[in-house]
């Protein structure tokens, strides 16, 4: 293994924190549209939508997590 | 302190020649909440405003338009007259004014319309050069020279308009005051219930006031007006007037955003004021931005009063107090390691810091998840308590119980490993018994949600995962300023203090908004999901402005 488990577990992190990035910010683009939309019709719906928003973050959030227990878990064992 | 104010709904009848009294002892109560009535027919139909509204409401648009033009707030504001006796002579005063107002914009927009086309006309200019002769270079000099004139009468006009504005800004605020009140007294009968010559008027009071409304309109109407207690169902919208001590309430925003409460939930005003902050101090969990936090909003608090803002800057004073105390614990000082810096290794005998958020990962990941696996389980305790209110201890069993002894089973499997081996017996039981009740809940479907629930406890793992990336970017900004930048030594040391500063300023900006959004979000879908029902509306007494 040595080196080439190394950069795979590297890749690995960077991919999962990149690639569920991306994901994260175009499910917010969508949402964040919709709701701007909502809330020029009703104002009270500010709340909501703002939250709604937000809530794709989780993907990225549990990317940020699986790519961490990679550098700090698994990369060490690797080594 | 987990319920509101009891309702009960009350009926005013009486004839319509004592409706204007009615109403005006009603506004002075403002104990009310009116029902607006809709359904109308040929024997029950809405009232007729009473009086012109449509001329008041013109003043009263007027005058609205000078508050806000010259930014009066109602801080300004010195009662000089009691209301009563003065109104006409405060109409009087308000409308001389306003005119004296148009006329003296009028003219200041003139003069600067005039000075800007002179300025036009002066860089137009350099006729000289055209041989022209002398006095027609002259007289346009003198247009030119006139400029300084004007300007000076403008400057004349606009202090005499500030000065008119400085001295009457207290009687517009007053007279809106007064003309916004009549208006809401006018338009009323808009929401009662009319026959030919009776009207009704529906409505909500707390059940403590019932008594004494009951006896001011005896005296004031012997029985000319009755009023009476009508039954409702639960179904009905009660709105909620909220009776939480000083320190809560500014987490009644934070409802006012969502929902209100219906009538009868527990209010999670409390439990907002509790975890709330205490989130969000986790998140940023900072010194340095925590003290920005903290004065910033002490500052703001002096500058901005209306209600929602104070509720708002309230909410982030709590959460910088925590946002300091979590600083300590995690030992960051605008990023910096602050007692590896200082040379301090214990205070109290306790190691600093307490936690280093970052190399120990693993030991907060594993708090995030276990304040989350409470969170939700207290958020399916007062769900337990809400259904059981409502339906019977039966159902509260069955829809709620069977979550929360999943939950405290996958605890009880958790920490198997630590204490004793039985406990996974105890577990693996529990499991199965939540199970059973879960598919005599919910039938085979309820299993299916299982996910759900792991993906709210996972989703707590942001509570680590914002306030390291919060940190990253302190310590990004800390190192470029510190070993990139400022060992070039010369014009470098001042930008490198430029862009630590615009750094951190944007640094906390975001921090401020993710903390605080994740803070909610946590408490929107993970905990209000449990228990939370929603869809009550505001109490709003008639007579008071809003």
């Amino acid at each position: 293994m040595g080196e080439l488990g190394v950069i795979a577990v590297i890749l690995g992190s960077a991919i999962s924190v990149g690639v569920t990035g991306l994901a994260a910010a175009w499910a917010e683009k969508h949402i964040g549209s919709a709701a701007v939309g909502a809330m020029a019709e009703k104002e009270e719906l500010f709340g909501k939508g703002l939250v709604l928003t937000v809530i794709p973050e989780t993907i990225v959030i549990f990317g940020l997590t699986v790519a961490l227990v990679l550098l700090f878990v698994v990369l060490p064992q690797v080594l | 302190m987990l319920s509101n104010e009891r309702m009960t709904k009350i009926a005013l009848v009486g004839t319509k020649d004592l409706m204007k009294d009615t109403i005006e002892v009603l506004h002075s109560l403002k104990i009310i909440h009116i029902i607006d009535f809709k359904e109308q027919d040929e024997t029950f139909q809405i009232g007729k405003p009473l009086g012109e509204v449509s001329k008041f409401s013109e003043i009263l648009l007027s005058i609205r338009s000078i508050l806000s033009t010259f930014d009066i707030r109602p801080e300004n504001l010195k009662k000089t007259y009691s209301k009563r006796e003065v109104t006409r002579e405060l109409e009087t005063e308000v409308l001389k004014t306003e005119k004296e107002i148009k006329v003296l914009n009028e003219k200041i927009t003139k003069l600067t319309s005039v000075l800007g086309q002179i300025n036009n006309l002066k860089s137009i200019g350099d006729l000289e050069n055209l041989g022209l002769e002398k006095n027609v270079l002259n007289s346009f000099d003198n247009i030119l020279s006139s400029k300084s004139n004007l300007e000076a009468q403008r400057k004349k006009l606009k202090d005499q308009l500030d000065f008119l504005i400085k001295e009457k800004s207290s009687y517009f605020l007053q007279y809106e005051d007064f003309l916004s009140a009549e208006i809401d007294k006018m338009e009323a009968p808009l929401r009662f219930t009319t026959t030919t010559n009776t009207f009704l008027i529906e409505g909500w009071i707390s059940e403590k006031k019932y008594k004494p409304l009951e006896e001011t309109i005896k005296k004031r109407f012997g029985n000319r007006v009755h009023l009476e207690k009508v039954k409702f169902s639960d179904e009905e919208s009660v709105p909620v007037e909220f009776k939480h001590p000083a320190p809560v309430k500014p987490f009644e925003l934070l409802l006012d955003l969502f929902e209100y409460p219906k009538n009868r939930e527990i209010d999670p005003t409390f439990a907002l004021f509790i975890t709330f902050p205490l989130f969000y101090g986790i998140m940023l969990g900072d010194i340095g931005y925590g003290l920005v936090i903290f004065i910033s909003t002490i500052l703001l608090k002096m500058k901005l009063k209306t209600e929602g803002w104070k509720m708002l800057l309230g909410i982030l004073e709590y959460s910088s107090v925590y946002t300091i105390a979590f600083g300590f614990i995690d030992g960051e000082f605008f990023g910096f390691d602050i007692f590896n810096l200082l040379g301090i290794e214990e205070i109290l005998g306790l190691r600093m810091p307490i936690i280093d958020r970052i190399v120990d990962f693993m030991p907060v990941l594993i708090m995030s998840i276990s304040i989350g696996v409470f969170h939700v389980l207290l958020g399916l305790v007062l769900g337990f308590i809400n259904v059981k209110k409502a339906h019977g201890l039966k159902e509260a069993i069955l829809e709620k119980g069977s979550w929360i002894i999943l939950v405290v089973s996958l605890i009880v499997i958790a920490t198997s490993n630590y204490i004793s081996y039985l406990f996974m017996y105890v577990g693996a039981g529990l499991l199965l018994l939540s199970i059973i009740l879960l598919v005599i809940g919910e039938g085979f479907i309820g299993l299916i949600e299982i996910f759900g629930i792991m993906s709210n406890v996972l989703s707590y793992v942001r509570l680590m995962a914002i306030g390291l990336s919060s940190v990253g970017v302190a310590i990004v900004i800390n190192s470029i300023v510190m070993d990139i930048i400022l060992p070039k030594g010369g014009i470098f040391v001042p930008l490198g203090y430029l862009v630590l500063v615009v750094g951190h300023i944007g640094n906390i900006m975001l921090g401020i908004l993710a903390s605080f959004l994740h803070s909610l979000r946590l408490h929107y879908v993970e905990f209000f999901t449990k228990f939370y029902e929603g869809g009550g509306i505001k109490f709003k007494p008639f007579g008071i402005k809003y």
